[in-house]
This record gives C-alpha cells, structure tokens and sequence, in this order.
C-alpha cells in the first residue's frame, strides 16, 4: 500500500476482468510486467506450470494463472493472456524464499533457470487501478480461512462486478498452481 | 339501511369477533417460499428483503451448499442453496431471501416467495422426529392444512462451519 495525495492510505492493483468478475494483485507482489514472448514450453505433469519465459539470460518460470483462474472460478475472457508479471522473490516473506531457492526450485532440475523470481501469465487487457482499503470487503467469517489459505484475500465489489484481491504469496504456497488438476469443492 | 343496523348485520356475521379480539392472540409472522417444488417457511422477523434477478458470484473450495456471495448494494452476500444441502441438486434460480442476521451477510436461494402469514400458537408445532434431517428445522406451521417446515438458520450456519472446518 501506499499513500495518496490527500494521504491516504491506497492500494496499486493489476485488474483482470473476465465478464462480471475481476481479479486484483496487489502492485507490491508484481516487480515488474512484461510481453511474454519467445515462451518455450518444458515436459510437465503440472496443468499451470509448463513455461519458460526468457529474461535476459534467464528462464523464468511461467505460472499459468489465467489458466488457473479459468479452472477455478468458471470464469473466461476474450482477451489474449501474453502478458506476464514478474515477481523477484524479495516480495515474498523469508519463510517463502527459503522454500523456493531450497526445495521447490532445486526439484525443477531446468537448466538455466532464474531461482530469484517468478512470471504469471495473465490477460493482456489487464489495467492497473488505485484503490483505497475501504472499497474492499472481507469474506464471510465462515470462509476466510479456507479462501485466505488459497491466496483468495477479499473482495472487491463493484455496480457489475465482484473481484478477488489474489495473495500471489499465499497462493504459491498453497500449491495449487502445482497441481495436476484443479482443487475445487472440500 | 341504518347505521345500527349495519353493526347488527356484521356482528351477526361474526358473532365471535369481538371476543377473539379481546383475547389477544399473539399472531406470528412467517415468510412461506418454494424451493424447487418444496414449501419452507422462516420467521418474518428474520428476513429482511426478497431480491429478484441477482447474479451469482461463484466461489471455490467451499462446500457446494454455498453458491457463491451476491453484490447487494456493494455488499457481499453469502448464498446458501438449501436444496443443494438436502438433495444435492443446486436450483437454478436468482431469486434470494436477504436474511436479517446479526453481524452476517446471509441469503437463501429460493425459487419463489409463497405467502405471508400470521399464524396463532395453535398453528405452531414443535417437531419430534429423531430424523437427522429434522434438525435443519426449527418447528413446524400449519398453513391451508398443509404443514410447512421452519428452517433453522442457526443449526444450517452451524453445518457450514463444521463443513470448513473439515475441509
């Protein structure tokens, strides 16, 4: 978050519509956003994680989220998803870090590939927004836990369309986006 | 035809009105609803409007029961399909109960609002049943004969977070 002009306290979103819903990331979890191009594919039993995008020398790891968006709220756009979102790992807690550079990369066996940052492919009508705190909405209390847990953080609501505001951190560490299917309904 | 005889003729009508009036019958009020084709009723006092033609948010990882928030003037509401609860079957439909709840947002998918009745104790039962399913229900109305099941909002809400828990 940070402080607008008449200081109060606003929050930078990347938003991705699909019709009537929309998806938000919190502009301090994305480092950077790029055209994914020259995009290289790689053997994976894993539906969101099958990518490569080049940065420089690099390979960075391409998560599919728009993917995992369409599988997991039912949700589709018309929009092409060449977009990428760059996330270097200083953006992640220090727990996070250490099980990305010490267990989850390693087990990768990619060559060339970036171990201090992540890409998300995302649609590339995505607009960034300001929003103040106040226009998002805490889930049920029944729920929060259960969605919190998944990197569903809260709501944003609008006259014709209901947003969740995704934790890219919470999300990873849930380990959805490194399953082979789709984990829906408990 | 005089005014005399205008009060005659309706006492004699209802020669028994004026004493049920001075008896005071506390009458309660209910909401009767369809659900598919099933009648519920709920205590009037705790719904707090009927919302036409909303669109449904879909929200994953929760039980299915849950059909997703509704956006109430900027508000989300969380929607509990009762028939997908009872017989596994969601009900298409974008008609909801808003629930007047204390510190929640809660809505009920119905197909349809029935009637609004207020009902004398004698049209109140209480339920006996060791049905597993008799708990979702408070008590039950007698209304034309018929007799309709009070949803029990608590003991539903209570099952949602056994059902998170859970999971």
């Amino acid at each position: 978050m940070s402080s607008g002009h008449e200081g109060r306290q606003e929050l930078r979103v990347l938003c991705s519509r699909y019709g009537t819903v929309h998806f938000l990331l919190n502009r301090s979890q994305c480092s950077t956003s790029m055209f994914a191009s020259g995009v290289q594919e790689f053997r994976s039993r894993h539906r969101y994680m099958k990518e490569l995008l080049p940065v420089g020398e690099a390979m960075v790891l391409l998560l599919d989220l728009h993917r995992f968006w369409c599988d997991t709220f039912h949700v589709t756009t018309d929009s092409g998803t060449e977009l990428a979102v760059i996330a270097a790992e200083e953006v992640f807690s220090e727990a996070t870090r250490r099980w990305l550079r010490q267990k989850f990369f390693p087990q990768l066996s990619i060559a060339n590939l970036s171990c201090d940052r992540l890409a998300f492919r995302i649609p590339s009508d995505t607009v960034m927004l300001s929003l103040r705190p106040d226009q998002l909405s805490l889930h049920d209390r029944r729920l929060e836990q259960i969605l919190n847990r998944r990197g569903i953080l809260a709501l944003h609501l609008s006259e014709d369309s209901l947003g969740y505001l995704i934790d890219i951190e919470a999300l990873l560490r849930s380990r959805l986006l490194f399953s082979a299917g789709c984990e829906d309904t408990p | 035809m005089e005014n005399e005889e205008i009060l005659a003729a309706l006492r004699q009508r209802d020669p028994g009105q004026d004493e049920a009036d001075r008896s005071e019958v506390v009458l309660t009020k209910y909401v009767l609803f369809f659900v598919g084709e099933t009648r519920y009723a709920l205590m009037a006092s705790q719904v707090r409007e009927i919302s036409f033609d909303n669109e449904l948010y879909y929200v994953p990882f929760v039980p299915p029961y849950v059909r997703g928030y509704a956006n109430r003037h900027g508000q989300p509401f969380t929607v509990f399909d009762v028939q997908m609860l009872f017989e596994g079957a969601a009900l298409e439909s974008g008609t909801l109960l808003i629930l007047d709840v204390v510190n929640d947002q809660l809505a009920l998918l119905i197909t349809d609002v029935d009637e609004i009745v207020k009902l004398p104790p004698g049209d109140i039962h209480s339920l006996s049943s060791s049905d597993d399913s008799a708990r979702y229900f408070a008590h039950s109305v007698s209304v034309h004969d018929q007799e309709v099941f009070v949803l029990n909002v608590d003991v539903l809400l209570e099952r949602l977070e056994r059902d998170v828990e859970r999971a």
